[in-house]
């Protein structure tokens, strides 16, 4: 049976004008990420690893090349296309967990579905049973400011898992958090990678990349190895 | 994200900065008031003096002839009795006048005394103005001719003096001179502030005779056709003239005139109004939208969030405007609400009717949501273009 990779990168590049000239941040990049693939792009800072997660996560555009998420072309899409596939195919999971601060941990995890137009009713519903899944049913009204690193991280999964994504990409997810934490964190997306979700993360440490099953090396804006 | 999403956002992002939403409303809550007050008012007085009018039966045929040269009179008046009677037979169109003298007197029955205001008019007074007997007669065409101390009162009078008995027939002292009550006036309360209750009327001759003069204080003249006056008008101040006075010992006050110049006052205030109330509602418009920009900024990472789970321009965009305009709608409904108390409790303290405005409430209603609208979409499209990775990026 021929399966269509989730991701697909052709020759993916993108740079920055500077003064000093241009910078290639992606360069001529061609990868394929498949259902149920845990991912983990490790490199140092500058290694383009942050520019990479933009355009796979749809919030930049690349300068040349061609990204397919699910066999849809990239390119072919205008912003709202864009939007439309980031809510729908993309869950993000940032360092910074990015919360919305005034809004309960379940208002949090409905946001992703209010965009994709579903009612009220089932909103609230999908969103405390996604809380379940990263046992948070003790903070369903508590909003960010009262939660801890972890607790507030778990919540930022539940949100990035409320669309049933495609792809879930994660940006240093345990960058902010104590080493216990962090574990806990791993071990949940350790979890969702055995439940089938199809993760990429980017991380700059060896030790959380070797939970991944797949380990890219960056470095200049190119793959320079995979294990 | 339906409209009721919309809603739920901006109400608590609003209530997430209350003083502040607060603040910024209030241009807006001023603006609204002001129209809504100031309008009213206008309205309302106009009200009031055009129920005067007909209340008194004053038509738009009537006009007064006052003494002097304006109002109030600084001259004594040179108008005399023989003067409003040759009115009558001079100017054809006129249908008929009534000459008025008008003065205090203290009137006492049995050990009652006070002072009250003594009017003199000729008999046809109550055919002509809408202010009648109530029993007993009014007085008659001999009463006024062969000065007659007879009298009609009115309700205050009867019931300081009278306390429960019947009036008619019975005797006071006028200044200490007997008078006998022929009548008791109609209650009719207050026309244009005078009590019309607390008077006691007797014939022009004997009020004459009583405050000690020959002149009067004013004729009241009808004209058969309310378009004559103008023409009436010449014709008096043509014979007026010729006889005893000059043209500026006397003037003239239609009713047309009366509401004319009420109409010029409320004019000018209305018109001062509205300028200050654009000017409020602008400031209003201007606090709103640097607001709004502030909180664009303050929340440009969660732009950037909400973009990152699918947020489309439309859905950013709708979110700041739907703030702008909760917030125009708001101060809108606060100014109308501070609005109508303030502008209710000005005419119930001034004793004008309460009269709110319809269509001052409608027109500060749109203007509250035009400026809410106005000052939503600049800062609203300033949130939709962010950029999501700069604003995902963005440390606040």
């Amino acid at each position: 049976m021929t399966q269509l990779p989730v991701l697909e990168l052709r020759q993916l590049t993108r740079h920055y004008d500077t003064p000093a000239g241009p910078v290639m941040a992606v360069h001529e990049m061609d990868l394929r990420v498949w259902r149920g693939d845990f991912v983990a792009l490790l490199g140092p800072s500058g290694c383009g690893k942050s520019s990479l997660l933009n355009l796979l996560g749809c919030l930049d555009r690349p300068s040349s090349g061609e990204l397919l998420i699910d066999g849809v072309a990239v390119s072919s899409l205008d912003d709202d296309g864009l939007a439309r596939l980031r809510n729908r195919k993309i869950g993000f999971v940032f360092q910074h967990y990015h919360l919305l601060p005034r809004m309960s941990a379940v208002r949090n995890v409905e946001l992703p579905m209010m965009y994709a137009g579903v009612p009220p009713a089932e909103r609230r519903q999908r969103a405390l049973e996604g809380l379940e899944r990263v046992r948070m049913s003790h903070r369903l009204d508590h909003t960010p400011s009262m939660l801890s690193g972890g607790e507030s991280q778990r919540v930022a999964i539940a949100r990035a898992l409320a669309m049933d994504p495609s792809l879930v990409l994660a940006d240093e997810p345990t960058g902010n958090l104590d080493t216990r934490t962090g574990e806990e964190i791993m071990q949940l997306f350790e979890k969702m990678h055995r439940e089938g979700t199809t993760l990429v993360m980017v991380t700059h440490s060896p030790e959380m990349a070797e939970r991944a099953s797949r380990i890219l090396r960056l470095r200049d804006g190119r793959i320079e190895s995979e294990t | 994200m339906t409209g009721s999403d919309i809603l739920a956002s901006a109400v608590d992002s609003l209530a997430a900065n209350k003083v502040r939403s607060g603040l910024t409303m209030l241009g807006v809550v001023i603006g609204v008031a002001l129209v809504i007050i100031l309008v009213s008012l206008g309205e309302s007085a106009k009200t009031f003096v055009d129920d005067q009018m007909r209340g008194i039966g004053f038509g738009r045929n009537g006009m007064v002839i006052h003494p002097g040269k304006m109002d109030p009179p600084i001259e004594p008046s040179k108008l005399r009795l023989e003067d409003s009677r040759e009115i009558n037979r001079r100017v054809p169109e006129v249908l008929d006048q009534v000459p008025i003298v008008v003065g205090s007197a203290y009137i006492r029955a049995g050990n009652q005394e006070y002072k009250t205001s003594v009017r003199g008019f000729t008999e046809n007074y109550t055919e002509l103005v809408n202010h009648r007997v109530e029993s007993g007669a009014f007085l008659s065409t001999l009463d006024v001719e062969q000065h007659r101390k007879t009298c009609v009162i009115g309700q205050k009078v009867k019931a300081k003096l009278f306390s429960g008995f019947d009036p008619i027939g019975e005797t006071v002292r006028i200044s200490g001179r007997r008078f006998t009550v022929v009548g008791v006036m109609e209650k009719k309360g207050e026309m244009m502030g005078d009590d019309l209750d607390d008077l006691v009327i007797v014939p022009i001759t004997t009020a004459q005779d009583l405050l000690d003069t020959d002149k009067l204080n004013a004729v009241l003249v009808w004209a058969r056709r309310t378009e004559d006056l103008p023409l009436i008008k010449e014709r008096i101040i043509e014979f007026l003239s010729g006889r005893h006075m000059r043209k500026d010992d006397f003037h003239f006050h239609t009713q047309e005139e009366m509401i004319s110049i009420l109409g010029t006052i409320t004019g000018t205030l209305t018109a001062f109004v509205s300028g200050v109330a654009a000017v409020s509602l602008l400031v209003g418009c201007i606090g709103i939208v640097n607001i709004m920009l502030v909180s664009v900024m303050e929340r440009t990472r969660e732009i950037g969030i909400r973009k990152a789970v699918g947020a489309r321009h439309r859905d950013i965009f709708l979110q700041f405007f739907g703030e702008s305009m909760v917030l125009g709608l708001m101060g809108g409904l606060s100014g109308l609400v501070s609005g109508v108390a303030l502008a209710a409790l000005v005419m119930t303290r001034t004793g004008l009717p309460v009269h709110i405005s319809g269509w001052a409430v409608s027109l500060a209603l749109a203007c509250s949501l035009g400026v809410g609208l106005l000052a939503g979409v600049y800062p609203a499209m300033r949130a939709a273009r962010a950029n999501p990775i700069q604003a995902l990026r963005f440390e606040n």
